[in-house]
């Protein structure tokens, strides 16, 4: 009986180790063949938070088959992950030294994964390339770190007002609101039992920092003056808005995809949103006559944010050089033009940006987000972004829920003074 | 005893498969976890290897507010949900104990609501729980319950509540089921006896049916307490810790401070005190127990 225990176990493990081994044995095959017999076969892998479906994601697709087809030497290997993830899974690639050879990320995070080693320096390539001095200044900045390049900007986006032009003709408004103080009026105006007259986001994540933080940009303040008189004067200028019932108090629980279904529905009047919900309104409600015009000036002028992907190249990628290649045949213009047409992204490079061709110098809609950009800021604060936000946030919610505008930003701005640079 | 040994060795052999798995994915990442917590690890340093910087962790996030208003939360959410989920499942099983047609059928289609994945459940309930479109406003409006719809999730006062709400009704079904069974093992001449003796329905609960289901409940107390302090699915779907910190609770926290803050170490510090915690209470249980067997 114990020979046969034996036996069985010995069995099993000589099992197991051959299964491991064998797949080894085949793997190792496959790839010497492939280099045998077409030359250098490459793959690429890429990491992106492009939801399926969205116009994004088609424009991430068309790239890749593209590039395929004039290179078959290389392919891609694309990984999904929903926006959240993505920067948990480059922290465990990281820790386990697995990451991939393309990241795209959002803007604001390119210098903290930057400063953390995820990113190699660029430097060099993009100095030999030498397109970079075609980008907007604000975008590029969010993808150096102390005057390296970790990536290169490949489309911007910014925040500005829609509006349902039927909803203000019937109350009588002609001109578009240009200041708070007009801002505040026509909502007011637009405001009645069934529809509020204005929607935004003030939810728990960054997409509540990233809508408030225009109008402490609009008053004349900014996160190193958060407990200012300015921006407390941003801070009332949405708790009296929401105490008026001109907001819903529910923004709290909105994120901006929230937002765009309060509009759609005509809840909202107006609605505080980026230029990606465009083809989203243009497919799912086209009865909806609707516009866009320029966020409001406030006593700091006007002032909007930027948003936008980057592409980086990980450190220690295994096909770097190729990567490169990739990413800057992305950027030609005959290429990045169409493709951000069909994305319905806006550009980050002036030259194509200035071309007449394209839908941002036509569509009456996109053309208002261009010229918003002029005025978007980046949110380029340092390494401890992310925990200033979570500060920001929690200023936003306490505000909404009607505590004292006074003591919640002096606190936050406590808070936030030893995260800045 | 070395004889014993030998003769035993390979049944032993056969535990390695599962104290491997044990030791690289349950005891590997505690141990690790504790190290970390006193460590300065943050995104920056994730790459070269952080310092070991002694308890500062612990007295920087022991004296945040924050964690003062977590760990009460955390109380408060496991202590309530705990409470009505035996209290409601106790009754449930009380009645489903009973002879009546489709009794099986209704056993079974109760246990739907613990079976749905908690992602659906919780986007479910915040949609119920919704200020403008929610049922629960519709009804209560609608019966002039309250004048105004409640918003339920939106505001400090309610929103734990909510959360309270949606996770009871999601373990009723789970305890229910546990109880049932416990219920069904009883036996029935202690009932008999009861009876003769002339014992009402209540003397009958409280003397007979309580003292015997007693260790059962004692096992569904502890697991309970343990499942239902780790909440973090949906808290996460439904409020996100908010507003402000109304439903923000230890594991919700320690995700933050990790994958938010990128403060890898500070986050260790919560973790190592939500393991405290419940390592706590399972010695309670234990210690428990043995009294019992020693009697």
């Amino acid at each position: 009986m114990k020979k046969l225990v034996w036996m069985v176990l010995v069995g099993f493990l000589v099992l197991v180790i051959s299964a491991c081994s064998d797949s080894n044995g085949s793997g190792d095959e496959e790839t010497s063949g492939d280099e045998g017999s077409e030359g250098e076969q490459t793959t690429i892998k890429i990491w992106d938070y492009m939801e399926p479906g969205s116009s994004s994601d088609r424009e991430q697709e068309a790239l890749i088959e593209q590039y395929e087809e004039e290179n078959p030497n290389i392919t891609f290997e694309r990984t999904y992950m929903p926006f959240a993830d993505l920067k948990t899974k480059l922290l465990q690639g990281l820790g386990a030294g697995e990451l991939p050879d393309i990241v795209v990320i959002d803007n604001p995070d390119h210098q903290s994964f930057a400063q953390a080693g995820v990113f190699a320096d660029i430097t060099d390539k993009v100095e030999a390339w030498g397109e970079a001095d075609q980008y907007f200044e604000g975008p590029m900045a969010s993808a150096m770190l102390d005057g390296k390049y970790y990536g290169i900007p490949n489309n911007s986006n910014a925040l500005a007002i829609y509006y349902n032009k039927t909803m203000f003709e019937e109350a009588g408004i002609e001109e578009t609101p240009e200041t708070w103080e007009e801002f505040r009026s026509v909502a007011e105006q637009l405001t009645t039992d069934e529809v509020n007259g204005f929607a935004m986001s003030g939810v728990k994540s960054e997409e509540g920092t990233f809508q408030y933080l225009p109008y402490l940009w609009q008053a004349g303040a900014d996160l190193d003056s958060f407990g200012s008189e300015e921006a407390k004067n941003s801070m009332r200028f949405i708790q009296d808005m929401v105490n008026d019932g001109i907001i819903s108090s529910n923004m709290i629980n909105w994120d901006q995809s929230d937002v765009l279904v309060q509009f759609q529905n005509e809840e909202a009047a107006m609605m505080e949103n980026g230029p990606w919900q465009i083809p989203m309104l243009k497919e799912n409600s086209p009865d909806l006559d609707w516009g866009v015009f320029l966020m409001p000036a406030g006593e700091g002028g006007t002032a909007s944010i930027l948003g936008g992907e980057n592409w980086a190249i990980t450190e220690g990628a295994q096909a770097e050089d190729e990567a490169w290649d990739f990413i800057a045949w992305t950027q030609e213009p005959e290429i990045y033009g169409p493709m951000h047409e069909l994305g319905g992204r806006l550009p980050s490079r002036s030259d194509v940006a200035n071309d007449d061709q394209y839908n941002w110098a036509q569509d009456e809609h996109v053309k208002v987000f261009m010229e918003q950009l002029e005025s978007a800021k980046p949110r380029a604060y340092g390494t401890n972004y992310p925990e200033i936000s979570t500060h920001i946030q929690e200023a936003i919610q306490r505000a909404i829920a009607g505590e004292d505008v006074d003591t919640i930003m002096e606190n936050a701005a406590a808070d936030i003074e030893p995260l800045l640079p | 005893m070395y004889g014993q040994m030998r003769n035993k060795f390979p049944q032993y052999l056969f535990l390695i498969p599962a104290a491997l798995f044990v030791a690289m994915f349950m005891i590997y990442p505690i141990v690790y976890n504790v190290i970390v917590s006193f460590q300065d690890l943050t995104l920056m340093n994730l790459k070269s290897g952080a310092k070991f910087i002694g308890w500062d962790n612990y007295i920087n996030i022991l004296q945040t507010e924050r964690f003062g208003i977590a760990l009460k939360n955390t109380i408060i959410y496991t202590s309530a949900c705990i409470f009505f989920q035996v209290v409601i499942g106790y009754l449930m099983a009380a009645f489903l104990n009973q002879e009546f047609p489709f009794r099986n059928f209704f056993r079974s289609i109760m246990l739907l609501a613990w079976m749905t994945p908690l992602v659906i459940t919780g986007s479910l309930f915040k949609w119920l729980f919704d200020v403008d479109y929610g049922v629960f406003n519709y009804l209560l409006t609608t019966l002039q319950i309250v004048d105004e719809p409640i918003n339920w999730l939106g505001q400090q006062s309610t929103a734990l509540t909510a959360v309270i709400i949606t996770n009871v009704w999601i373990g009723i079904p789970f305890n229910m089921i546990l109880i049932l069974a416990a219920m069904q093992s009883l036996p029935k001449d202690v009932y008999e006896a009861a009876k003769v003796d002339g014992a009402n329905k209540f003397q009958t609960f409280l003397n007979v049916t309580l003292p015997l289901l007693r260790p059962q409940l004692m096992i569904i107390l502890v697991l309970g307490i343990i499942y239902t302090f780790k909440v973090f699915d949906i808290i996460l779907i439904m409020t996100g810790g908010g507003p402000v910190n109304a439903t923000q609770v230890l594991p919700f926290y320690g995700y933050e401070l990790a994958f938010v803050n990128f403060n890898f170490g500070e986050s260790g510090v919560i973790a190592t005190v939500i393991l405290f915690i419940l390592i706590c209470i399972a010695l309670l249980y234990l210690w428990m127990i043995k009294k019992e067997e020693a009697q």
